[in-house]
């Protein structure tokens, strides 16, 4: 049984609702401002009336005020495109009870649920070191999907491919030109920690959303001794004598790089929230969505 | 200092710590995968330096095994201290007071001093032994026999003074094994720095034991080693003279170094020298009118052997020997007295009055003038050869002509004959001369006529010969020049000592340095300063500190004391009181020529030709510290086995 078949999961959803602030590119309809004025809700200013305009839109209220006559101009909105992308390497398999690519998961199906709520168009997909097999998800085929990635995931296909952030990073842009909202679930550890140097240009791109998530062994080390560590993604091993200075030190080399990673994705206008395993995905997914400054909380 | 005895032990056994450590660490990891190695590989870069300690820091009982294994290995290395014995043995201990040994070490202690203090320790870690005490430098002498109390011992060990000298080490090991008894363990303790020990040819027989002591540590030593004042004679004149002088640097690297040069105590010249490792600077300084009565160079150093640091020439005339010829025919004398050594030969001349060059200064005249050889008084050159004197030359007459002289003894007892060989010699006429008390030194021919004799007299020194060269074959004989050579060495010498002193040679006091002490019967010396060394009366090392004056010592050169040590040295009347007014002061000179390396050198037993085995040498001499030193592993290794009981033990309670 699938994590998003259990009972209540769902539910404890509802009470939550993804909205996005950034102006819809879409071409269709949907729920999300976009730049583009026409038919809708919501006024977006008033301008002169001119001669052999609808007078339904006439805003009488101003007209009588300023002894003008003002027509109401109307804000459209349209559907937004919603990216999620997967980190599915070998590194992911990490954490007790649950691991880092369980709470990735489960994140990413949340918000693409959330999002699908919005008539937005959602794209979700697992990666590497290049992104591939990009499904669209939909309120109806959501678990059909969501059961595809897992799959995928499972089956070891990616898992011996070792995380290229950056070139996947790439080759997500090369192939979603459209602007959107771009989730981005993993534990950013790669060979050469690249997502600091790709913020920048995801920026250009996509406005963003790096989830980072992480294990309770890869915050600290507890153990003492000599090691012969290897890497699960490289296969490469360092030896060392770890003592609990040297295990201080890692802690705070690791708090250093999360630190860092953060601080580049608020410079570039996109937003940063750390995900511990273990930790329960709803309080970590009402934070991404409150704090990460997407949302509100409501009915819906 | 601690001394190991089987260093060959030490490459395989202190390897084994090494090799059991990384061993036991690489057994010891343990395998993990993590997500990602970058972190730790950062980590371990940083770490790297450390990273063994860390490792032993972290385990217990590994750092434990390692510092017994290490222990065990030093203790099989056989680690002793020289010198120090509980046996009872003959110690012969020899030290060094060369001029070396006057070098400054770091914080202004002497050498000498340094190995005075290690042999005062020897004295004292032997205490079952019996001690004899050697100085040496140029000569060895024993101070000390093994008959004499151990107190006593040390209290002339501490009397040791430097000297200037350079050290005999072959006498000195002989004299010391000389003294090795047949009965006793004898032993050879030698204090000294060692540097000119390579090429001495010490050596042992094989039953003694040598310790080998070495004192100091300091390598720099600059010294003006060549000072030479020479009159500028060019263009015929006495226009002035050049100060020529050399600074040598032994060090093995570049030095600079302020030298100053002072003519008659003013400073004329002031120069930084910077001379290169192991080479030498030299400077000429040329100066204008005459010469002057005494040149010193100094250098300024604080931390340079000072035996060398200043050098002073002195002088009551002249440097060049000159030569003046009065004679009918001068010409075959100057070309004698040139071929003997004479620097500058005049000859008289015709049109030129006699009266001109009796008022010139000559070292040496040779007369063959009949009407001159009644004159000398007149001149002012105080050293002449007579040829052929007329009647009445210093009360002798003529007793009648002689024909076809020779003579039958070939060689004669007297320094202006030394090589002269009369074998052959004729003469074919000269008158028999009848002499008186005046002529001493005589050679006579085999008539019994006087042919060469020497005057006696207090103001001049006057060799005359009875006969005329040319009526006989002596100009033709090789002899001749050697006869002119012989009396023109006398007069140098004469001339020359007393005036320059040098440490450890033979030295004179000339007349002019007496003639202040002409009353004085006994002369007492004082060394006032000078670098290292005692100064006021003079040390142990110099033979004599008084000196006898012989009656009419003013007239004649007198031989001085040995001086051991360079410096100002000052003479008093020893028979006035000692606040008297000193007589005259001089200077004494490192010793002139010299290559000096004040290099301390560390000798090892192998470089001595004979002597026991080093290990059996090694135990005699040694306290050994590998029994402490197997305890203390033992004890490591309880230690270890206690320690991981109680790990296991306390495991075990907690329920771990």
């Amino acid at each position: 049984m699938y994590f998003f078949e259990g009972p209540g999961f769902i539910q404890s959803l509802d009470s939550l609702k993804l909205v996005m602030k950034n102006q819809a590119r879409g071409i269709r309809f949907g729920e999300s401002r976009s730049k583009f004025f026409g038919s809708g809700l919501e006024v977006s200013h008033l301008k002169n009336y001119s001669t052999g305009e609808d007078v339904k839109f006439i805003d009488w209220n101003a007209s009588f005020r300023l002894n003008r006559t003002f027509i109401k101009v109307f804000s459209e909105t349209r559907e937004n495109n919603v990216y999620i992308l997967i980190d599915s390497s070998a590194s992911m398999d990490f954490g007790e009870p649950e691991t880092k690519r369980d709470l990735a998961v489960k994140l990413a199906y949340c918000i693409a649920y959330l999002a699908s709520a919005g008539s937005n168009k959602i794209y979700a997909a697992n990666f590497c070191d290049s992104v591939k097999n990009a499904v669209e998800i939909t309120k109806t085929n959501i678990n059909a999907r969501f059961k595809e990635i897992i799959g995928r995931a499972a089956s070891g296909a990616l898992q011996n491919r070792p995380t290229r952030l950056s070139a996947a990073l790439n080759s997500f842009m090369a192939n979603f030109k459209r602007r959107g909202l771009l989730f981005v679930i993993s534990d950013f550890f790669d060979g050469g920690l690249s997502i600091a140097d790709s913020v920048a240009k995801l920026a250009i791109a996509q406005n963003f959303c790096l989830i980072q998530t992480l294990s309770g062994d890869d915050m600290s080390i507890s153990d003492t001794g000599e090691f012969k560590y290897e890497d699960s993604e490289t296969l490469e091993t360092v030896e060392i004598s770890l003592t609990p200075e040297a295990a201080a030190e890692y802690s705070s080399r690791v708090s250093a790089f999360c630190a860092a990673l953060m601080a580049k994705a608020l410079k570039y206008g996109g937003s940063y929230k750390m995900a511990r395993a273990g930790g329960g995905h709803m309080q970590i997914l009402k934070e991404i969505l409150l704090k990460t400054g997407f949302s509100g909380s409501g009915q819906r | 200092m601690i001394e190991f005895q089987m260093i060959s032990n030490a490459v395989f056994f202190g390897a084994v710590p090494v090799l059991a450590a990384l061993y036991m660490l690489k057994l010891n990891r343990r395998n993990k995968k993590i997500p990602s190695v970058y972190f730790i590989k950062d980590l371990v870069s940083d770490n790297k330096g450390s990273s063994l300690f860390k490792r032993l820091t972290s385990n217990m009982l590994l750092f434990l095994e390692i510092l017994f294994l290490i222990i065990l290995a030093l203790a099989l290395m056989n680690p002793g201290r020289a010198g120090q014995s509980l046996l009872r043995k003959k110690m012969i201990l020899l030290v060094d007071n060369s001029i070396t040994m006057s070098s400054i070490e770091a914080g202004g202690v002497l050498r000498l001093s340094q190995a005075i203090k290690s042999a005062e320790a020897a004295v004292y870690d032997n205490p079952n032994s019996s001690v004899s005490v050697i100085e040496f430098s140029a000569a060895p002498k024993l101070i000390a026999d093994s008959e004499i109390s151990r107190s006593e011992a040390v209290a002339r060990i501490r009397t040791i003074a430097p000297t200037h000298l350079t050290p005999d080490y072959k006498t000195a090991v002989a004299l010391a094994e000389g003294l090795c008894g047949e009965d006793e363990a004898p032993e050879i303790h030698i204090f000294s720095d060692f540097c000119s020990w390579r090429g001495s040819g010490a050596g042992v027989s094989k039953k003694t034991s040598v310790v080998f002591h070495k004192a100091g540590e300091a390598e720099r030593n600059i010294g003006v080693c060549t000072l030479e004042v020479s009159q500028d004679v060019e263009g015929g004149g006495s226009a002035g003279y050049n100060i020529f002088f050399t600074v040598k640097n032994y060090c093995d690297y570049e030095v600079s170094i302020p030298a100053s040069v002072f003519i008659d105590a003013t400073r004329v010249s002031s120069s930084v020298l910077t001379i290169a490792g192991g080479g030498a600077e030299s400077k000429i300084l040329k100066k204008y009118g005459s010469m002057p009565e005494e040149v010193s160079v100094e250098i300024i150093a604080s931390d340079v052997l000072d035996v060398d640091d200043k050098r002073v020439w002195s002088s009551s005339g002249h440097k060049n020997f000159r030569a003046l010829v009065l004679s009918g025919s001068p010409y075959f004398y100057k070309a004698a007295l040139e071929a003997a050594g004479a620097d500058t030969v005049d000859a008289s001349e015709a049109n030129i009055p006699k009266a001109l060059y009796r008022q010139r200064e000559y070292d040496l005249a040779v007369i063959d003038d009949t009407g001159e050889a009644a004159l000398l008084d007149k001149y002012k050159c105080r050293s002449f050869i007579v040829f052929d004197p007329p009647e009445g030359f210093f009360g002798a007459f003529s007793s009648g002509p002689e024909l076809g002289v020779t003579v039958r003894t070939p060689e004669f007892p007297y320094a202006y004959m030394r090589a002269v060989d009369l074998n052959d010699i004729y003469i074919h006429q000269m008158q028999k001369a009848a002499l008186n008390h005046n002529f001493g030194q005589i050679v006579y021919s085999s008539s019994a006529a006087p042919l060469f004799a020497v005057v006696n007299s207090q103001v001049f020194d006057i060799f005359a010969v009875f006969f005329d060269p040319r009526a006989s074959n002596f100009p033709l004989k090789i002899s001749f020049p050697i006869f002119f050579s012989n009396i023109i060495n006398i007069i140098k010498s004469k001339k020359i000592t007393g005036d320059i002193f040098f440490a450890g040679g033979l030295n004179y006091f000339g007349p002019a340095r007496l003639k202040p002490a002409e009353s004085v019967t006994k002369l007492r010396f004082l060394r006032v300063s000078g670098g290292p060394g005692p100064t006021g009366a003079l040390p142990s090392a110099a033979p004599s500190v008084y000196l006898d004056l012989p009656a009419g010592a003013a007239a004649g050169p007198i031989e001085a004391p040995q001086f051991l040590l360079t410096g100002l040295y000052r003479a008093f009347d020893a028979s006035a009181a000692k606040a008297a007014d000193p007589l005259f002061d001089f200077f004494v000179n490192p010793p002139p020529v010299r290559t000096l390396s004040v290099k301390p050198v560390r000798v090892s037993f192998q470089a001595m030709s004979g002597g026991k085995a080093a290990p059996a040498s090694f135990e005699s001499s040694h306290v050994s510290y590998a029994a402490p030193l197997i305890l203390l592993a033992v004890l490591i290794l309880l230690l270890d086995w206690v320690y991981q009981n109680h790990r296991t033990f306390y495991k075990k309670e907690a329920g771990l």
